[in-house]
Order: C-alpha cells, then sequence, then structure tokens
C-alpha cells in the first residue's frame, strides 16, 4: 500500500496555560485539501503549529505521531520539510524575511533551488511593486507576495491559517484558480477558515474543532459546518448625533510613489459606522491614519471635533500595559461600568493573561473594550474582523452598535470583510485614491 | 574613490560634502533624502565646531573662524561618509558573501535585518503614536514599543523557522540597475577632476 503523503495521529497537544488538543487523527494523499474549522479558540491554530513542528517553539508539546510520506516528521530536517511543506501564516507579514517584494519572491524561490524572474510575478499582479520595501505592504499585499512565492516554490504540502482574511474579492478569485490548479496538480493542502462555505467549490475533507476535540470528520457537509443561531444586528434607531469628522480636499503621497489618496471629502457624524472598503494597497490604512492626525497629508484639513482613537490591524500596537486588567484600570474612572464592559467584550476570563499570550481576536476585544472605556468620540478601526469566527463577527458588531449606538461617537473602519457590510450606515469605496460613496 | 579623494583633500572640505549631497541627490532622487542625511551629519559637525570655539574662548586662545568653519565642514563631511557609505551597502552583495563563503543559512542575516529593521521602527512609530493618541507620556509608551518591535522579531522567527535553517542554493540573482552604477562611476570621476583642478590653481 501505498504511504499517504501526510499521516497525523495526535494523542494530546498542550500550552503552558492548559490548552489541550485531545486525539485529532486524519491523513492526506495528493490532490485533495482539509478544511480545519471550528470557533475561534478551538485549537485550529494549535493543530497547524502541531503539524509544523513549532509548537515547541511556544512552550507547548505534543504526543503522538505525525508522517510525511511514512517518515516520522521529527526526524526529518528543517530544509526539507521547508521544501515540502509551506506554511502562510494567518499575519502574513510575519511569514516574510525580504525586505524587497522581489527580493522576498527570489529568496523563497532560491532556497527551494528555483530561479526567478519578474515575469512569473506579473502572474500573480505584484510586477508593479517588484521593487516596494516589504515593510510599507498592506496586509493584502503580503498575503499576494506569499502566495506568489509559495505557489512558484511548488511544495507538496500547503499548510494555510486563514488566507482570506486580507485579500480583496478581485484576489480571491485569482487566488482559488490558483488552489484549484494546484490540487489538478497533485498538491495538497490544509486550511484553517472561519468561512467554509468558501471551499465548497473544491470539495475539502473537513475537520471540526471544538475545545481541541474533534466533532467531525468526514466530507464537506453544509449541514455540519452551517453556523446557526446567530442573531442578527438591526441598526434601525440609531440616534445621528453631531458632526465628528470633516475632511476636506485630502491628498497624500509617500517618498517615491504616485499618489495614494486624492481630493477626499468625508463627512462623519455621531452614531454613524463607516464602512471604507477597497483593493489591497488602496490606501484605506494611511486614510484611518490620517484621520486619527498619526500622519499629516499633503493636501487638504482634517477636523475633528471628538477625541479619536486608531486600532491597528495588529492590536498589539496599541497596548501599554502587560495584562488587559492593567490596561483597563490604567483609565482611572471610567466613564461607564467596567463589569458590564467585560461581559459584552468577553473578556472576564483573560484579565490576567499576558497580552503577549493573547490571540489577534482577544487582543482586538480588549482593545476595543480599553477605547470605549477611555470615551473616545472617533474610533478608528483597521481590519477588526480579521481572524474571528461568525459567532465573534456578530459579537463584534454587537460592540460596534454599543459603542456607536449613544449617538456622540462615530467609528470608521477599513475592512475586506463583507460580513461586516450590515452594521455599516455608510459605506465608501476606495480607488485609485478616490473615495466613492456607495451608499 | 570618493572616500581617498576626500580623506587626501582634506582640506576643500566643501568639495566633499557637495559632492556627497549631490550623490545622495542622485542616488536617491529626493529632497527628503538630502535633508535628512545633511541635519543628521550636521549634530556632530556642530557640536565638534562648538566645543573647539567654546575651548579656544575658555583657554583664551587667538580664535580663528575660518578653521571653525573648517571643523564643521570636515565633520560633517566624514558624518555624510559614513551615511552615504551604510546606505549603499547592498544586503543582498553581503548574502552572497557569506554564502560564498559557506555560511549556509547565515546568509539569510543581512536581508533578515534589512527587513526587521524598519518593520520593528515603523511598528514602534505606529506604538508610540497609539500612545500619543491615549494621551500617555512618551516614556511609558517605550517599553510596549519596544515589546512590540521585539514580539515582531519573535514571530517572524516562529513564523518562518524552518525557512530561516534552509540554506540559499546558489547566490541570490542582483537586479542590477545601469543608472546607479552610471551615477557612482561618473560622480567619482567629475569629483577627482574638480579636486586636481583646484589643487593646481594659484588659490590658497
Amino acid at each position: 500500500m501505498a504511504e499517504k503523503l501526510l499521516r497525523v495521529e495526535i494523542e494530546e497537544a498542550e500550552y503552558p496555560d492548559g490548552f489541550r488538543l485531545r486525539n485529532i487523527s486524519f491523513d492526506l494523499d495528493p490532490g485533495e485539501i482539509l478544511l480545519v474549522t471550528g470557533r475561534s479558540g478551538s485549537g485550529k491554530t494549535t493543530l497547524l503549529k502541531t503539524i509544523m513542528q513549532t509548537i515547541g517553539l511556544d512552550g507547548g508539546y505534543y504526543k503522538g505521531r505525525i508522517t510525511l510520506h511514512g517518515e516520522n516528521i521529527e526526524d526529518i530536517p528543517p530544509q526539507r520539510i521547508y521544501r515540502e511543506i509551506a506554511y502562510i501564516p494567518q499575519e502574513p507579514w510575519y511569514g516574510i524575511i525580504g525586505y524587497t517584494v522581489w527580493l522576498e519572491y527570489c529568496i523563497g524561490l532560491n532556497q527551494s533551488g528555483k530561479r526567478c524572474t519578474l515575469e512569473h510575478l506579473r502572474k500573480y499582479g505584484l510586477e508593479t511593486i517588484a521593487k516596494r520595501t516589504t515593510y510599507n505592504l498592506s496586509a493584502g499585499e503580503y498575503q499576494r507576495l506569499l502566495w506568489a512565492t509559495t505557489l512558484d516554490r511548488d511544495p507538496g504540502l500547503l499548510v494555510i491559517d486563514e488566507p482570506f482574511v486580507y485579500i480583496d474579492e478581485e484576489g480571491r478569485d485569482t487566488i482559488y484558480r490558483m488552489i484549484e490548479e494546484y490540487l489538478e496538480n497533485d498538491g495538497a493542502i490544509i486550511v484553517v477558515d472561519h468561512e467554509p462555505s468558501r471551499w465548497r467549490r473544491v470539495k475539502p475533507k473537513t475537520l471540526l474543532l471544538e475545545d481541541g476535540i474533534v466533532k467531525y470528520y468526514g466530507g464537506y457537509r453544509e449541514d455540519i459546518i452551517h453556523i446557526e443561531g446567530i442573531s442578527r444586528v438591526k441598526i434601525n434607531g440609531l440616534r445621528k448625533g453631531r458632526i465628528l469628522i470633516d475632511m476636506e480636499g485630502v491628498e497624500h503621497r509617500y517618498p517615491y510613489s504616485k499618489k495614494i489618496l486624492k481630493k477626499i471629502d468625508m463627512r462623519v457624524f455621531g452614531g454613524e459606522i463607516v464602512g471604507i472598503t477597497g483593493r489591497n494597497g488602496s490606501g484605506k490604512t494611511t486614510l484611518l491614519k490620517i484621520i486619527a492626525g498619526i500622519i499629516k497629508p499633503l493636501r487638504g484639513r482634517v477636523r475633528l471635533y471628538g477625541k479619536p482613537i486608531y486600532v491597528p490591524e495588529e492590536p498589539i500596537l496599541y497596548f501599554t500595559h502587560p495584562t488587559p486588567r492593567e490596561e483597563l484600570l490604567s483609565i482611572g474612572k471610567p466613564s461607564i461600568g467596567v463589569d458590564g464592559i467585560l461581559k459584552i467584550f468577553n473578556i472576564g476570563g483573560i484579565m490576567d493573561r499576558p497580552i503577549a499570550r493573547l490571540s489577534t481576536g482577544e487582543r482586538r476585544r480588549v482593545a476595543l473594550a480599553s477605547a470605549l472605556l477611555r470615551g473616545y468620540e472617533v474610533v478608528l478601526l483597521d481590519e477588526p474582523s480579521g481572524g474571528l469566527d461568525n459567532y465573534s463577527v456578530e459579537a463584534l458588531k454587537d460592540l460596534l452598535l454599543e459603542i456607536s449606538g449613544r449617538g456622540d461617537r462615530c467609528i470608521v473602519i477599513a475592512t475586506h470583510d463583507n460580513r461586516l457590510s450590515d452594521v455599516f450606515t455608510h459605506k465608501y469605496v476606495l480607488e485609485e485614491g478616490v473615495l466613492r460613496r456607495i451608499y | 574613490m570618493v572616500v581617498s579623494a576626500i580623506l587626501i583633500y582634506g582640506d576643500r572640505g566643501v568639495i566633499g560634502l557637495f559632492t556627497l549631497l549631490i550623490l545622495i541627490g542622485l542616488l536617491f532622487y529626493d529632497r527628503v533624502w538630502i535633508y535628512s542625511t545633511y541635519i543628521l551629519s550636521s549634530i556632530p559637525g556642530f557640536w565638534y565646531a562648538v566645543t573647539a570655539y567654546l575651548y579656544l574662548l575658555i583657554a583664551g586662545l587667538p580664535i580663528n573662524l575660518y578653521s571653525i568653519v573648517m571643523i564643521y565642514l570636515r565633520t560633517t563631511t566624514y558624518s555624510l561618509l559614513v551615511l552615504f557609505i551604510g546606505s549603499i551597502i547592498s544586503p543582498v552583495e553581503l548574502s552572497n558573501l557569506i554564502h560564498k563563503l559557506k555560511g549556509g543559512e547565515k546568509a539569510l542575516s543581512p536581508t533578515l535585518l534589512w527587513r526587521l529593521t524598519p518593520l520593528g521602527l515603523k511598528y514602534m512609530y505606529d506604538s508610540l503614536s497609539i500612545g500619543w493618541l491615549k494621551g500617555e507620556p512618551v516614556k511609558n509608551r517605550l517599553a510596549p514599543a519596544i515589546a512590540a518591535l521585539l514580539e515582531t522579531g519573535d514571530r517572524i522567527e516562529k513564523s518562518c523557522y524552518h525557512r530561516l535553517k534552509t540554506p540559499l542554493n546558489m547566490p541570490i540573482y542582483r537586479d542590477i540597475d545601469a543608472k546607479y552604477t552610471l551615477i557612482l562611476l561618473v560622480s567619482p570621476a567629475i569629483l577627482l577632476l574638480t579636486l586636481f583642478l583646484t589643487h593646481t590653481s594659484p588659490y590658497p
């Protein structure tokens, strides 16, 4: 009998904080795709780290046996693992080691014994940014660069954590096509995704996790994965307050690049939740930073009639104190009750856990709770639903309505996530530097 | 060539200084670069000139303002030179050199350093800016900003664990830009010619 490409038999895998995976077994042949799904905190990323043999880097361990082509993965040198398995992390900027787009692509291929050409980057729409430094790429551009390098390295197995969080609609279609082609060429994929329905057309095997144990393993089944009981938010009855943001003729460009924002006019009132969408690298984050006052625009003016706060897509940058408790208590005397906020944001159980050990979703909830307690009137959120499952997104929407509902605060959100659309009072799209109002 | 010309003809600090400014301007074609590098390299120049002036003043020695200005110009030139050399170092060439010296996965270190430094500084900047929005004193914000920088390195190390243990198979392909090569060849030639002409002139 031919050896499986990958065989996983995990008895247990555990972190020092007590989270544990138990009794997980599956296998994968060339041309197959395994979708790992489940709620936030169910153990999906831990499973990937166990397969990739990096759980130990976070102080964890595992018992069991994982084989690649019949060979115990623990005995395979890292160089071979790199060539045979490609890992794309949830936060794509952590998967890049080259300081320009071109260099990152070439180093990746070089390490796999392949040569790089600019022609190849054209296929992924990256040729126009080939010489750009990687530190100022948008999250979506990071993702596309990782995909380009990974697919052209042609490893036998792709291990991907939440691949579409930061990718625009057009980019998603491109990547779907590449994935289908990759599977047809006998590549295998393990993918973690909160939105399983995206993978329906490639008929994945499905592994549903809950609290570290397998609830379902088998063929793709809508009824297993369909998430029910989520309360749909209602945005009727929001009170419109006074004007909080007044932008007029805002323009901006970075050194060595063309204008990224052209004559942006926007007015936002209290009680409004404004969504800004647009392609990767279209300038959404720059716009939020200009509103916050972090970046001074080249031209135009921004008038704020309330205190602003900006929560970046990497929420750890928001925090000043080492634990959520210290962060929230540093506020002094908040205008609203802390206990109620802990309940709404579901952070009571992690108040004393170091922020460095929290997941991105947990960090985001703590940052939002802090922003609410501190009483900021202008709340600017960059990709707030990144890494959140459908339940958590609905909870987030409730939180956003909670923040804006009194009519004295507004929220501006830069996002690709359509799941947030139903809370937007206004939606804009940023294209070629121009901000266009959809509704 | 530029370095040796400036060292040999050090008295003509103005020539060296302007040559470097023109080179930086040509290579990086942005006023921001010229301003920032000049201001940065002026700090030690200004410091040395002022301290020399104060020393002469306190010691009661005769003060030659020409010499003080020359101290400023020469120190600024040397500082600018250090910045210039730093800016034209190619991490790709360093990586290729380490690769040729059989450095294994260590050949990735220069590019990784060039990747991490601006990214970490950008995160530090964002973190300090958010601290400013939160109304926190900068001193309270430095520790979390540095923690964010350290976490960036840590997360890249974990996400790229196998990759960072995988050596290069061949030298990294260099995307050579003829424009830079031309600038770096023509500019020093003009400098040398200028120095030669001014050196043989009858003026001091």
